[in-house]
Formats: C-alpha cells, sequence, structure tokens
C-alpha cells in the first residue's frame, strides 16, 4: 500500500511543480468551456445582439428631395427608423454627398470588401418608376406587367454576418411588396401567412429548459478525462519505459500492479479534482448546477473514465517508443473528441463519417452522461450506451495485458 | 558553403520524416481536420445541401406542398400528428420540422443545431414567401439583386479550407524553432555543431528551408484532399501560392524564435507553443467568424499571426478579396519582425548549451 501511495505522491508532486501540467489539465478544460459558451451559446439570439454595418446608396435621392409617396423613400425610412432604435440592429451609413453618389458608391464597396461593412444596398436611379411601371402593368392594359423595381445588394459570401444582413433585407423587400400589393387593392391583407419559430426543448422529458452550458459539461469533462486519461497514462508509461525508468522501479521491491495502481489513483485523483473544478466553475460563472453527484451520472463518469483508461492500456502496448505512443494518442485523441460529439451533435454526419461515430465509445458515454444528467436525451439506446463502451473497455483491456511489455527492448 | 547547406538541409529532412510526432502535426493532423470539419462544413450556406424535414400538414390545400417543392433543400418526411414532428426534432431524428393548418407555418428547430438553424430559418421563410404570394396574391414590385463582393467562395468549407492550410504551416514553422531547434539544443546536437565550420545562419536556413519544404507538402496534400474528396474548387495563384507558403512558415518560425528567447527548456518552448497555437485556433477566425466573439477577444485576434496568414491563403486561393498592396505591407512587416526575432535567437541563444 504504502508503494502505491508513493506512485501517487510522486506524480501528484510533479504534476504540481509542472505549470503547463496544471494548465492542460486543469485550467484548459475551463478556458474551453468558456470560450464554447461565448461563442456558440448565444447563437440562437445572434441577430438580436449583432449589430450589422449596413451601406445605402440611395440614386433616388439624388436631387436632394425626398417624396414620401415614393418607395425609395420608404425602404430608406425603414431602415433609418431601424438604426435610430435604442437598441438598433443595424448600423447605416448611407451617402453624405448627394452630388457624387457613384463616388460613394465605390467608397463603400471598398469599405465591404476590406470588411467594415456587412453590406452595400443600392436603390438605383428610375427604381421609383420602375415599381409604378410594375403596379400600372397591373392595372392597365397599355402598360407591360411584370416590370419591377430593382434593388441591389452587395455583400461577402464569406461572411456569415453579411449573408445574414442580406436575408434581413430580403424581408424587408417582402414587407414592402406585401405592403404595396394591400394597398393597390392586389393582395388579400387577412390571407398573410404567420411564421412562427419553435425551439423545441430537447430537455422537455426531464422537465427542465434546454441550456447550452448544460449541454457542453459533460463533453468539456470527457475532454479532461480524454486528455488525463490518455495523453498522462500512454505518454508518461511509455516515456518511463523508454527511458528505462520502470526497469529501475522493478529491480527494487516495487511490483508492476503496484506502480500501475499508484498511477491508475493518480489518474482518479486528477479527474476528480477536473470534475470538482469543471462544476465550480460553470456554477460560479454560467449559473449552473449539474447534479454529477447522483448514481446514474456518478457511474457514467466512472464508466467513462475506466474505457478511457482501458483504451490507454491498449495504446501503451501497441506503442513500441515514446514518440509513436505520443503520435497514437493524438492521432486518437481528435478524432475520438470531435467525432463523439462532445461539443457539437453528430447524429448527422454523412457516410463514411457516420461509421467512426457509431463506433466511437465517447459517442455512447457523452449521450449517457448527459441523459442521466437530464440535460439532454440520448439519441441512442440506453443500452448501447452501456455496451459499446463496455465492450471497448473489455477488449482493450484483453489486448492490452496480452501485448503490454514493461521494457521498451521487450525482453522483460 | 552551399554544399554543407544541402547537406545539412537533406540531414534535417531525414529527421523530419523519421520524426513520427513531427510527420503527424504537419502533415497527417491538418488532413484530419480536413475530413472531420469538412464534413461538418460541406455545402453550408449552398442550396444544393439538403436537410430532411418532418412535415404535419392540417389543411386541404394543395399551395402548401406546391411551396413546399419550390424550396430545393427540403426532403420532405410526412408524419401524421405535430406532436411526432416535435419529437422527431428533439430526438434528433431529423434536424427540422414544418406544421401548416392553413394560416399559420411553424417552424421546429432543436437550439443543439447551433451552427445551422439560421439557416432552417432561411428556408421557411422561403415557403412562407411562396405560400403568400399564391395566398394573398401578393405581387413582385420590388426586387432584390445579389451581388457578391470580394471573392468566389462561400462561408463554409471553402472558407476554413485556408484555415487548414495555415494549421499546416503553424505546425511546422512555429514548431520548427520551439521543438526542433530546441530539441537539438538539448540534445547538444547544436554544440558540437558550432564546433563544424558551418556558421548559424546556415544552420537556421537549412532550418528554414526544410520547413518550408514541408509547408508546402502539407498545403498540397490537403488541396488534392479537397478536391479529391470534396470536389472544391479554387481558384490558387499559384505564383503567389508557393512563396507565400514559404513566407508565411517563415513567419510563424519567427512566432517560435520569440517563444524560444523565453524558454529555458524544449519542452518549456513546446508547451508554450502548444498553448498559442490552441489560442490561435480559437481567435484567428480560421474555424469560425471572429464577428461572433466578443469584442476583445475580436481585438485580440488582430495580434495573431495566424489571423493575417489565414488572411491571405484566402485571397490568394481566390476566397475573399483582399487589396494586393495591403497583402505585400502585413506580409513584408510580419517577415521582417521574423527575421530580426530568428537572428535575436542566433545572438542570444547559448548553442553550446545542452
Amino acid at each position: 500500500m504504502k508503494q502505491i501511495f508513493s506512485i501517487f505522491r510522486q506524480y501528484s508532486l510533479g504534476a504540481l511543480r509542472d505549470r503547463y501540467s496544471l494548465f492542460w489539465n486543469l485550467v484548459f478544460p475551463l478556458l474551453l468551456m468558456a470560450i464554447l459558451v461565448l461563442v456558440f451559446g448565444n447563437m440562437g439570439e445572434l441577430t438580436g445582439a449583432m449589430v450589422f454595418r449596413i451601406g445605402l446608396v440611395n440614386f433616388e435621392q439624388q436631387d436632394g428631395q425626398m417624396d414620401e409617396q415614393r418607395t425609395s423613400y420608404a425602404i430608406q425610412q425603414t431602415l433609418e427608423d431601424a438604426a435610430n432604435k435604442e437598441e438598433a440592429w443595424i448600423e447605416l451609413v448611407s451617402a453624405r454627398n448627394n452630388k457624387e453618389l457613384d463616388k460613394t458608391l465605390a467608397g463603400l464597396l471598398q469599405e465591404l470588401e476590406q470588411g467594415q461593412l456587412h453590406a452595400v444596398l443600392v436603390i438605383p436611379d428610375q427604381f421609383d418608376g420602375n415599381v409604378l411601371q410594375g403596379i400600372a402593368g397591373q392595372f392597365s392594359p397599355h402598360v407591360e406587367a411584370g416590370q419591377t423595381g430593382d434593388l441591389v445588394v452587395y455583400y461577402r459570401r464569406t461572411n456569415q454576418m453579411s449573408i445574414i444582413a442580406v436575408d434581413i433585407l430580403s424581408q424587408i423587400v417582402e414587407q414592402v411588396n406585401r405592403a404595396i400589393s394591400i394597398e393597390v387593392g392586389l393582395a388579400d391583407g387577412s390571407a398573410a401567412v404567420a411564421l412562427a419559430n419553435r425551439q423545441v426543448n430537447p430537455s422537455s422529458s426531464i422537465g427542465k429548459p434546454f441550456s447550452f452550458v448544460g449541454y457542453i459539461i459533460p463533453g468539456i469533462i470527457l475532454m479532461a478525462f480524454l486528455s488525463s486519461g490518455l495523453e498522462i497514462v500512454v505518454e508518461r508509461v511509455a516515456s518511463s519505459r523508454e527511458k528505462g525508468i520502470l526497469r529501475r522501479y522493478f529491480a527494487s521491491p516495487l511490483h508492476p500492479w503496484q506502480f500501475t495502481l499508484g498511477l491508475l489513483l493518480y489518474v482518479v485523483f486528477l479527474s476528480l479534482v477536473q470534475v470538482i473544478l469543471i462544476s465550480l466553475f460553470s456554477h460560479f460563472v454560467f449559473n449552473t448546477q449539474l447534479q454529477l453527484l447522483q448514481p446514474l451520472p456518478l457511474f457514467y463518469l466512472v464508466f467513462a473514465l475506466f474505457t478511457i483508461l482501458s483504451l490507454g492500456i491498449g495504446l501503451v502496448a501497441t506503442a513500441k517508443t515514446a514518440n509513436a505512443a505520443s503520435t497514437l494518442t493524438n492521432a486518437l485523441f481528435y478524432p475520438l473528441m470531435f467525432l463523439g460529439g462532445l461539443y457539437f451533435p453528430v447524429s448527422n454526419y454523412p457516410f463514411p463519417i457516420s461509421i467512426v461515430v457509431l463506433v466511437n465509445p465517447i459517442t455512447y458515454l457523452v449521450n449517457g452522461l448527459r441523459d442521466s444528467l437530464g440535460v439532454f436525451p440520448s439519441p441512442t439506446n440506453a443500452t448501447l450506451n452501456i455496451v459499446v463502451p463496455a465492450a471497448w473497455m473489455v477488449g482493450s483491456l484483453i489486448y492490452g495485458i496480452r501485448r503490454f511489455n514493461w521494457s521498451s527492448k521487450g525482453d522483460a | 558553403m552551399f554544399t554543407r547547406y544541402l547537406r545539412l538541409t537533406k540531414a534535417l529532412v531525414l529527421s523530419f520524416f523519421r520524426d513520427l510526432q513531427s510527420l503527424f502535426f504537419s502533415l497527417v493532423m491538418p488532413l484530419m481536420f480536413l475530413v472531420i470539419f469538412g464534413f461538418m462544413y460541406a455545402d453550408m450556406g449552398d442550396n444544393a445541401r439538403i436537410t430532411q424535414a418532418a412535415v404535419y400538414v392540417n389543411a386541404s390545400e394543395t399551395v402548401f406542398w406546391q411551396a413546399l417543392e419550390g424550396i430545393p433543400g427540403f426532403k420532405v418526411l410526412e408524419v401524421e400528428t405535430q406532436a411526432q414532428v416535435e419529437d422527431m426534432v428533439r430526438l434528433q431524428q431529423v434536424p427540422v420540422g414544418l406544421t401548416w393548418d392553413g394560416t399559420e407555418l411553424v417552424l421546429y428547430t432543436n437550439p443543439v443545431n447551433i451552427q445551422d438553424n439560421t439557416y432552417y430559418n432561411q428556408l421557411a421563410q422561403g415557403v412562407k414567401t411562396s405560400l403568400d404570394q399564391e395566398r394573398m396574391g401578393v405581387v413582385e414590385f420590388v426586387s432584390l439583386k445579389r451581388n457578391a463582393v470580394g471573392g468566389d467562395g462561400g462561408f463554409g468549407l471553402p472558407f476554413i479550407f485556408p484555415g487548414i492550410i495555415a494549421l499546416g504551416v503553424v505546425s511546422s514553422g512555429l514548431f520548427a524553432i520551439t521543438s526542433s531547434f530546441m530539441h537539438y539544443k538539448d540534445k547538444k546536437v547544436l554544440k558540437r555543431l558550432v564546433a563544424t565550420p558551418m556558421s548559424r545562419l546556415g544552420f537556421l536556413a537549412a532550418l528554414m528551408t526544410t520547413r518550408g519544404l514541408v509547408s508546402i507538402i502539407s498545403a498540397l496534400l490537403v488541396l488534392a484532399a479537397g478536391i479529391l474528396v470534396f470536389g472544391i474548387q479554387l481558384d490558387v495563384d499559384w505564383l503567389l501560392f508557393i512563396p507565400y507558403l514559404l513566407l508565411s512558415t517563415l513567419m510563424m518560425m519567427g512566432f517560435g524564435a520569440l517563444i524560444t528567447l523565453i524558454s529555458k527548456t524544449a519542452e518549456n518552448a513546446t508547451q508554450i507553443a502548444s498553448i498559442l497555437m490552441t489560442a490561435m485556433l480559437f481567435f484567428s477566425g480560421i474555424y469560425f467568424p471572429v464577428e461572433f466573439l466578443p469584442s476583445y477577444f475580436q481585438r485580440a485576434s488582430t495580434f495573431l499571426p495566424l489571423t493575417y496568414v489565414a488572411r491571405g491563403l484566402r485571397s490568394i486561393m481566390g476566397i475573399e478579396a483582399l487589396n494586393h498592396g495591403r497583402l505585400f505591407w502585413e506580409t513584408a512587416l510580419l517577415v521582417s519582425v521574423s527575421l530580426v526575432l530568428i537572428w535575436l535567437t542566433t545572438l542570444y541563444s547559448d548553442w553550446s548549451e545542452g
């Protein structure tokens, strides 16, 4: 027992002295959680929280006069009203000099290309005339029907904010068409379609509202487990084995099983500290508290940790050198993490990536953990959430025990 | 002297290809990220993208089905009840649901599909517009013509593609000094090298050549995989592309040199470089627009060299417009700073240490 604690103590003190290990194991998971929540947590309210910078050039206003009856006036006024609101979602950059609108347009387009604007709307010359002609065409056989006033919007396809800005302008144009059609008696206002957007509550089965922070916490915990379970076990054991440290250990009264238990105890202790820190951080920073100490979540946490540790044992048995061990760990770490649904749903991935998702034990572990915590119902069957990781755990352990060698030269 | 430089370059190239870890981070990891993010972002923002939608209709009008047929993005899965639609979306069996009762069109989305819900809203808006035109008799008097400026790419895979190439450049450039240089120093290879007629600058030139070559191989591998697997078509300016890869590797080496100047051991330098690389992946706008981040993180992105490397590559690959003058000055400034930092490393880093 003393030897086991001695190994545990040695690894724990080593970790405390190594500030980079401290960063990766304890600080990075918190940082990642903060970044993901900041970036994606409010995306649903993105258009409400962001300000779109839109340039406006109205060639119909060239003479400096604005006729309230004109469609161009209505469009400009709608945008100006939106920009002048207290919580404006538009910042309107209009032409300052009515006499040189071409130059202004060129300037605004340059600003758009350089990323200073999200879109530039141009109301061309003859726009109002064309709209009037279109209206007249609906009533008079002498006027050609189908004429439209064409607004032009310039945008950047590589910028998502720019794409959203264009969609908002499209909706304004649609409102204008509807208003004109009703005004001239062509459309029946009472037949308008109401569009409602309802976000389902994925957590309704357990009577809680959905929270992105709650969704991301199990992912962050498993990422931390992956980091400690794979990287520490695989890289440390492989490195100590290569340097001959293990051989020297076992020349002393220390047994390999005592060393293994000491190392596992350290990883379990580190994982416990990680879970506590993540819980405290989410509670104090994001006001989210998850019942991690309930029996089922606790079972999934322990089950996940031991599955990952077993994978680590399988890996360290495969790699012959420390360099190969580190490479294998990284080659497995990223697919397990990104294709295991730790941060985003992975159920819609196409073939052949869907195969990786389906055989990935992390997919089932994170689904089971989220479901048990009541933050998100598992898209996979509850039995599979146990069976698939258990198969990996048993398979890796059998393989690891059969293949593992304490000596890098294979002579021990 | 040139022969010595060539021999050393050859030795460093061979050493690189024998090092599994360097090979993984510079050549395999960018390909892995291409596959992972490629399928995640494939066809994003493109009408060709097919979204399976659970649909329940409680009205006798055929106008709804006509409107739905007009939207190429939806693949309809008709269900029996409104509750079924909600359940299927909730359980992620379909990403989106629609119900229509003759007056109200309801779009059901799952908040967990954070990145895609804006796109589903656009599709539903298209159905509504079509329904309004049919039912109300709305006539189109005003139309909106869309003109894209600044490159042919769209948001999605083409946008992140240069970011993945930049990842290979960062790996080979940043870790060239922080990992390789410091590793040779730790192993006392540099100590032995200074005892030979090979100059310090000669060694650094060989290291730069090796890592520039690695960046080019990595970029070509990612490009080939992008074309073969995802059918990406890019208008690459090859005359600028290859030199820019070499210069951006140099820029990242300069950044690595800065880290080396403040680190004592190879392990320390590699750890700091890993932390900075992770920060750059998040805050340089290569996987998602920095505009989604709070303003202080947006400001931070202007200090990261990867922001400029990714933007430069997007411009050279015809995805985003960037004034050539601006590209030139930004690159010239970063390369100059990098050369100074690398020179300082040769001066202040003790090569005889082990």
